[in-house]
């Protein structure tokens, strides 16, 4: 049984072997230079196309929140529009050489905490006032929003769920100014 | 046999040939998944702040390269075109030799030049990563350094039309250099994981949390996942393991499990993450499973059978 095509050696006129004639070495040269580079940029710099290493879901999680924003009509509101969102869960910016992120800026969220972590820090009742009032200051026509943070994480040895979940009224500091 | 004389028999072997019929056939399929995917680069994103360099070009080329609107239209068009031409090669033998020449040494550059430029522009306008089109890339490299270094041999054939029955065309070193660049993007992704967060990435919850958030809970996989950390712990495992073993393809008898393996894993991610990756799984079918093996075993079985009757 053979796998892909049959190959049949290569020997010129004088018997030797590929790696003997000037055509095979300079075939090989240029080989070992790309098949070096294939390996030694991506352990360097991670991600530089066309060289990867590949690091989707490289950064493992031990906790995760999500976030529901609800308008004073009970309409449910876009995280993304208070900064609340996760970008790219299963794929992390990786800092590398001095350069942190993608090609463009993925919209700002409270969730995107280091590099390390960046999605498993779980934002303090604090940071997500700051972060939702700083949103609602562009909003005037919402005098509150009611945001929940439901933090996803392991529950016993076996499953995961919902660990805690917590709701906020949080005023918008435009209507609540003198 | 001397250790020294094993090796140079390896190395030289690199340099055997076969008739282009699998090279051929590889091609075409590399040429339909680099136009599909192709299709998909865009600059939608564009009105976003710009971030860091995620490309090689990206540190040749001035920035405001990668902003112009019509560089990513033009580089799609050029490439679609060479790539195009490419494929035909082998049937426009009545152009004459020294066309031919200057064609076969011309055109497999310029498809994949025009391929890693319009893919790097649409990098450095992203904001995420899109991994699916470096592999590719590099396989699209090793079938244009074949078609450039064996230039002369290649168009004298098709001016000659004895281009498929010539047994010096297709070099073994094209064919592994393409099973290495697939295999050894699949041992990266193993390796990152392992240095992002040590032997710990693969225990289970992670990958319970992200198919908690992302999982599609009409797949079975889904549910049995998320049903005990057990499960996800032994997917999770296994994955790493296959992804930092994958070099091993490199062996023969093995490639063909190896390949088995990242088709189901890839699948598997596409099925529960919709996050699809159908160009790789086509080229790990085309260079790790025994497909070309088997029609050719078959096909001479059944002229044996034919004579014999």
């Amino acid at each position: 049984m053979f796998f892909g095509p049959k190959f049949k050696v290569q020997e010129n006129e004088f018997k030797e072997g590929w790696l003997q004639t000037v055509r095979g070495r300079k075939q090989f040269q240029c080989l070992l230079v790309v098949v070096f580079l294939q390996i030694s940029i991506p352990l360097v710099v991670q991600e530089l196309y066309p060289f990867s290493a590949a690091t989707m879901f490289a950064y493992s999680l031990d906790q995760v929140a999500s976030y529901n924003v609800v308008a004073p009509n009970g309409k449910r509101l876009s995280r993304s529009s208070f900064g609340l969102q996760i970008n790219n869960p299963h794929d992390p910016p990786v800092m590398t050489q001095g350069r942190y992120g993608y090609g463009r800026m993925s919209p700002s969220t409270i969730q995107q905490i280091g590099s390390n972590a960046p999605y498993g820090n779980i934002a303090s009742r604090q940071d997500v006032f700051r972060q939702v009032q700083s949103r609602l200051l562009t909003m005037p026509h919402l005098p509150y929003v009611t945001v929940t943070q439901s933090v996803l994480g392991p529950l016993d040895n076996h499953h995961v769920g919902i660990m805690r979940r917590q709701t906020w009224k949080i005023m918008n500091p435009k209507t609540i100014q003198p | 046999m001397m250790l020294s004389k094993k090796i140079r028999i390896g190395l030289n072997s690199l340099g055997d040939t076969s008739a282009p019929l699998f090279g051929q056939l590889t091609l075409w399929i590399l040429i339909g998944v680099c136009i599909y995917i192709s299709t998909e680069a865009h600059l939608g994103y564009q009105d976003y702040e710009k971030g860091t360099t995620v490309s090689l070009l990206g540190y040749v080329l001035p920035e405001t390269f990668f902003d112009l609107p019509y560089t990513l239209v033009f580089f799609k068009g050029l490439f679609w075109v060479s790539i195009i031409v490419w494929g035909l090669l082998p049937f426009l033998g009545i152009t004459g030799i020294w066309t031919m020449k200057v064609l076969t040494a011309v055109v497999p550059l310029m498809s994949v030049l025009s391929y890693t430029i319009l893919v790097s522009i649409f990098w450095e306008n992203l904001p995420w990563f899109r991994h699916k089109f470096v592999v590719p890339n590099w396989v699209l490299l090793y079938y244009a350094m074949w078609y450039f270094f064996c230039r002369h041999e290649i168009s004298e054939s098709i001016v000659n039309r004895n281009f498929w029955s010539n047994s010096d065309l297709y070099p073994r070193w094209v064919y592994l250099g393409s099973v290495f660049s697939i295999a050894l993007l699949y041992n990266f992704g193993g390796v990152s994981k392992m240095l992002a967060a040590g032997l710990g990435w693969g225990e289970g919850l992670s990958l319970q949390l992200w198919v908690s958030m992302m999982g599609d809970p009409d797949f079975f996989l889904t549910d049995f996942i998320l049903s005990d950390r057990v499960n996800a712990h032994f997917f999770q495992r296994g994955v790493t393991i296959l992804q930092s073993l994958s070099l091993l393809a490199m062996i023969p008898n093995l490639r063909p499990v190896i390949g088995l393996g990242l088709i189901a894993f890839q699948s598997s991610v596409e099925l529960t993450f919709g996050i699809p990756f159908r160009g790789n799984i086509i080229l790990l079918a085309v260079f790790f499973l025994p497909w070309f093996g088997t029609i050719q075993a078959l096909i001479a079985y059944i002229k044996k059978k034919a004579e014999t009757h």
